[in-house]
Formats: structure tokens, sequence, C-alpha cells
């Protein structure tokens, strides 16, 4: 026997909590340098509820775990809203990891990599037939995310991830033990940037090599034939679907977490691995934990380090930040040529240590490494020096928070 | 003799009539053998027994190559499953409970027994091990007393024609095994292309409604921009020359 939260009681409650949540933090934030930042912090956190509300709504207790938990396929988003076209969930740029439980939305990063696979049958691959293609199935994702890219850019990155909610814990866990952040120079701060697209690309192409038996009915590297009744030994290899995710953080992070919370269970989890090391497992893997395990200690250090390196913030950043989406991106950052007296202060506050805010004279300098986090227009004190404009009006500016503290006049009310 | 088409029908359906009824009653008269908690259904050259927790019946049992085998199996309280085989080495088995699942998604198959004694535990559920290519080890699942999952190869393996054999399970014991539905080409397959496609229709169509509306605003940005500039560069002009006939009229 299961049962399940009703979605038309959970999911007003949960907007409810938005709103009233939203409201009572613009509020009652007397200290305006973290204002923004508490809102943020809110969103983040009501984002991950939003991203697993299968785990709020359930069905719960089903007899056992199945591979997709006990919040199984129907209560996706993707499975009810888009039926057995694409079954898999909506395209949100966010790491929304496909593999844990009860989440309503899938990493497209993930989309990417499966739906390379075109012809899923015994003879190439899994008999797995979707009613779209590959190919329009790696058109849709893409066109979700650009379509979220153009209209939001990098806010994904700043405002919804869950991975980035995690560094910005870590971030906050480090100010606590007052310790201080330490800073790329400039140019490994680039270099760093630029592997983003590196490493999408490298990762894209191992998906097309692992995958090239099923594509092209040949392998490309030996160990790619699945296995199947007609007796062809599996390699290893072929147990790689989605390279990505074996050395994804957010996927063992997910895992461990809902496995603290007991939605998982380990032993259940770590069984199916394939090789030595655990090199290759459906759920974890130990050098997506051992990258967990670093990453963890270089957010600690430097902020947001995963965002510098984040093959799905390049993929939005591509959608957003170059020409021709950055024409016509409709969120942007602003800067007032005027106003600014480059004090610098901005340049310091970036997570992302982003300089184009800095650097440039004036007008848009939203980069692609800019996640819109809007850090940089809570803290500049000179009024109106930074906007945070949508379709043109602008939803954030910065104030002169300096001037109206030494006078006094700041106020809950301002 | 001459029949006419009529009477040939007649006689066709009288036969019919008389010959349904009779396989109605064989189909009715199919045996069900009731056994309790009581009965032991031993294999006595593996050492091995099995008994049901709860009252039951089934329409047809053997006992061959140490394995039962039983047809139209239900225990009080769980589905009937239509074939059944289940042996035992060096262990004493308990079932409490059969569960089938049939949801849109996905199917599952649950069974619950109790194991004493370290040997083996052989069933076979009727379905084959192997479906759509995924490793029986995300479809099939041994849990020994409620939480700890026994790894595939470790403590249990499965053959193609779905015999699985757990190994040195003692304790409350759960096999369940998922089947995932396709999302097959043949749902969708007689359906217009629109509605083939309408994912990626709706998604093309989203997205230039998007491009659309940012590129009119970023337009209508560039005009106000141009404007604003043209007004400026029109006043900074008017001053000069306002100011240029002050510093006449002064002179």
């Amino acid at each position: 026997m299961t049962w399940a939260n009703p979605i038309s009681i959970v999911l007003p409650v949960y907007v409810a909590i938005v709103v009233i949540g939203l409201l009572l933090i613009y509020k009652l934030t007397k200290d305006k340098t973290k204002k923004v930042s508490s809102l943020r912090l809110f969103v983040q956190i009501m984002a991950v509820f939003a991203v697993f509300m299968g785990l709020i709504i359930g069905p719960f207790d089903q007899p056992l775990f199945a591979p997709l938990g006990p919040s199984p396929r129907s209560a996706l988003v993707g499975a009810n809203l888009l039926g057995n076209q694409f079954p898999d969930g909506l395209s949100i740029p966010i790491l929304a990891c496909y593999y844990p439980n009860g989440r309503t939305i899938t990493c497209p990063l993930w989309q990417l990599q499966a739906y390379v696979f075109p012809f899923w049958n015994y003879q190439r691959g899994y008999e797995v037939v979707y009613s779209t293609s590959g190919l329009e199935k790696i058109g849709i994702v893409l066109g979700m995310v650009a379509v979220s890219a153009v209209v939001l850019g990098r806010f994904f990155c700043g405002w919804l991830c869950p991975f980035g909610l995690y560094q910005d814990a870590l971030t906050r866990a480090r100010k606590a033990l007052r310790i201080r952040h330490l800073r790329f120079s400039e140019k490994t701060n680039t270099a760093l940037g630029q592997s983003r697209y590196i490493i999408i690309a490298v990762f894209m192409l191992l998906s097309v090599i692992f995958a090239s038996y099923a594509i092209f009915g040949t392998q490309l590297i030996p160990g790619t034939i699945p296995g199947g009744p007609e007796g062809t030994e599996a390699g290893i290899v072929s147990k790689i679907n989605e390279p990505f995710c074996l050395v994804c953080p957010m996927r063992p992070l997910c895992i461990l977490i809902l496995c603290g919370l007991g939605s998982m269970k380990w032993s259940y989890v770590s069984q199916i691995v394939y090789g030595p090391y655990w090199m290759v497992g459906f759920y974890v893997t130990s050098i997506n934990l051992a990258i967990l395990i670093a990453i963890t200690i270089l957010s600690l250090i430097y902020r947001r380090f995963w965002c510098r390196i984040c093959p799905l913030g390049a993929l939005t950043a591509v959608f957003s930040s170059f020409t021709p989406f950055k024409q016509i991106a409709l969120t942007k950052l602003t800067k007032n040529e005027e106003k600014c007296t480059k004090c610098g202060v901005c340049k310091r506050v970036c997570p992302t240590e982003a300089t184009q805010v800095f650097d440039k004279k004036g007008g848009d300098v939203t980069e692609s490494r800019c996640m819109l986090c809007a850090r940089c227009v809570e803290i500049c004190p000179y009024e109106n020096a930074l906007e945070l404009k949508f379709a043109g009006k602008t939803v954030m500016r910065s104030r002169n928070w300096l001037e109206q503290q030494k006078t006094g006049t700041l106020s809950s009310e301002d | 003799m001459a029949i006419s088409s009529k009477s040939a029908v007649g006689v066709a359906i009288i036969v019919s009539l008389c010959i349904f009824p009779c396989l109605c009653v064989s189909t009715q008269a199919q045996t069900v053998i009731p056994f309790q908690p009581s009965d032991q259904f031993e294999i006595p050259s593996s050492n091995g027994d099995i008994n049901f927790a709860v009252n039951g019946s089934y329409s047809f049992a053997t006992f061959e190559n140490n394995t039962w085998t039983f047809l139209n199996l239900h225990l009080n309280g769980s589905q009937t499953i239509t074939k059944f085989m289940v042996s035992a080495q060096n262990s004493n088995i308990t079932i409490f409970s059969y569960r089938a699942n049939n949801n849109t998604s996905f199917q599952s198959i649950r069974l619950r027994y109790a194991a004493h004694g370290q040997g083996e535990q052989i069933f076979n559920f009727g379905v084959s091990s192997e479906q759509d290519g995924l490793d029986p080890s995300l479809t099939w699942n041994v849990v020994v007393n409620g939480n700890v999952f026994l790894a595939k190869g470790d403590g249990w393996t499965i053959s193609k024609d779905g015999t699985l054999v757990v190994n040195g399970a003692t304790g409350n014991v759960s096999v369940v095994h998922y089947r995932f539905n396709s999302f097959g080409n043949t749902q969708n397959s007689n359906l217009p292309f629109d509605q083939q496609h309408s994912i990626g229709i709706w998604t093309i169509a989203v997205l230039a409604i998007i491009v659309g509306a940012a590129v009119a605003i970023k337009v209508r940005e560039t005009n106000s921009l141009k404007k604003s500039d043209l007004l400026r560069d029109f006043r900074v002009k008017e001053l000069q020359a306002s100011t240029k006939r002050k510093e006449g009229m002064q002179k």
C-alpha cells in the first residue's frame, strides 16, 4: 500500500512559503549589504525543495527501492507533462542530478550524453526506444537550455543550482571560522573559465566514442559493445553511458545526502559497481567521490570553485553571453560609467572573480563568468552605479548605503 | 443428400452449443488443491524444505530435479502466480507473500520469505532476467532484513531464463524485480506528425517567441538610447548656443 501527499496541497503550500519567506526577508533584513544575499540563500534552499519535490509528494512506502527510488518516473514533471516523447524530465540548466530519488527536472548534461545513443536495441544497445529520435531529443534539450539562458542567463547558477548552494554553504562555514579565501590570478581564472568549454567538448566527444557501437554499428575503442542476448560479453566501457556523470561531484553529493536522510540505502547504491576500485557505478564511482572531496576542499579555499569550471555553466554561458545570444539576453548586469568611482569593491566581492564589472567602462557588463548573483549590485555603495535589468527594466540597483548609514536614514523600510 | 445452408448453420450452432458447455465445465473443473502452513514441500536429497506462512492453493504441483513447480499458486492475501518454481539447498524456506504491481511506467514483482540455514534458495517466476539491455543488478534486488541489499554475484545470481539463486541469506528476505515499460515507437507511430513531435514543435515555438520578444526589446532599447542621445546632443547644443548668445549680449 503506497501513499502520497496530494500535489494540490503541496504546491500551494510551497508557493505560500516562498512568497511569505521572500516578503519577510525583504522587510526584516536591516543590513543593506546582506539583503540580496539573504534573499538568494532563501531562493536557493527553496529551489532544492522544488528540484526534489518528488520526495515531498511521494509516493511513499513503495515496496522497496527501485532504481529510480521511491518516487518513480511517473512522479517526474517530464513524464507527466511531456509523455513518452520526452520522459526524463524538463531540462533546466542546473545540476539537478538524474540519479537521486524524487527529482522533478533533469540536468541537461545527462540528457545530452544519454541521447547520443540514438538506436537502442539488443543488437546495438538497449531496447528502450523513445518515440522521438536521439537527435530530436538533443535538439529539444538545447532548445530548452537556450530558452532558459536567453531569459535568465546564468541566474540559474547563482540562484537556483543546488551545487551552488553547497558551495555557498562551504563559504559560509569558512567565514564562520574566520578564514580568509584565496584568489586566483586573473590569468589562472581566465584559463579556468576557458577550460569549461574544453571539458564539455571532451565529454561530449567521449559520449560519442562510448556510444560508437550504438551509433555507427562499430566500436571506435574496444569494450564498447554492450552485452545482450547474443551472448556478447560487455566490456567495462559499455557501462559508461554518461561519462561526465562519472566525474560530476553533484551525483555522489545527492546520493550521500539522500542516504543520510534515509530515502536511499547505501547498501543498494554501492552494490551496482563495475570493475575494480568502483571505477564505474550506476550511482557512485570512486572517481566522482574523489572529485567531490577535491571540489569541497577547493570550494572552501576559493569561492564557487566548481562554477569556474562547470561545463553546464559553460553551456548556459554559450546561450547567454556570446553573440548573437548576448545581444538579446533578457537578464543583464549594467554599469553606469558616470556613477562608478572605480573603487573595485564589485571585483573583490564577486564569487567567481569576474572582472568586466570593474574593467569595462560602462553598459552591459555581463560576462560568461558572471552568475548574476547580484552580490556586486548589493555591495556597490554608489547610487545606480550597477543595475540588474530584466527585459530593459531595472530589477535591482546599487544604493548609497554608506551615506544612509552615516546619516542614520537607513531603516528596514528602505 | 443435399442440405441447405440454413440447415447446415443450424446444425453447427446446435453442435457448438453442445460442445461449448463441455469446454466450460472442463475449465471450471480445474482442480484447486488447498494447503496450510503446516504442509511441508520437502526436497530430501538437497536437505531443503519449503512451506507457506498462510493458507493457499494451487492447481498443479510437480517435483522434478529437486525443484517444486506450482501452477496457479495463490497465497491468501496475495496475487496468483501462474507458474512458480522453487527449490532450496541446505535451508528451509517459509514463503510469506507474493505481490505484483502493474504500474503505468513499470511492473514489479515482490516475494517475501524467511530463510533458515545458510544454504541456497532458488526461484523462478516465469519472467526473463533480461529486459531492455538493463543489467539485472538494476532490475533485481535481494534484500535481507529490510535494509541490506545483497550485491549481484556476491549474494545472488540470475540466469537468462530468470532463475534466481540466493546464496547464504538468512532471516527475512525480499526478492524484488522491476520491469520498465519501453517508451516505444509503437505507442506513437500511428499519430499524426504534429502529435508525434509535439514537444519539439513546442520547444521551437517557445524559443521563437522568446527570441522574437528579446529582439523587440533590444530594438526598443536601442531606439530609446538613440533618442536620449539625440535629445542630450540637442540640449547640449542649445545650451552652448544660449551661452554664446548671452556672451554676445553682454559684449
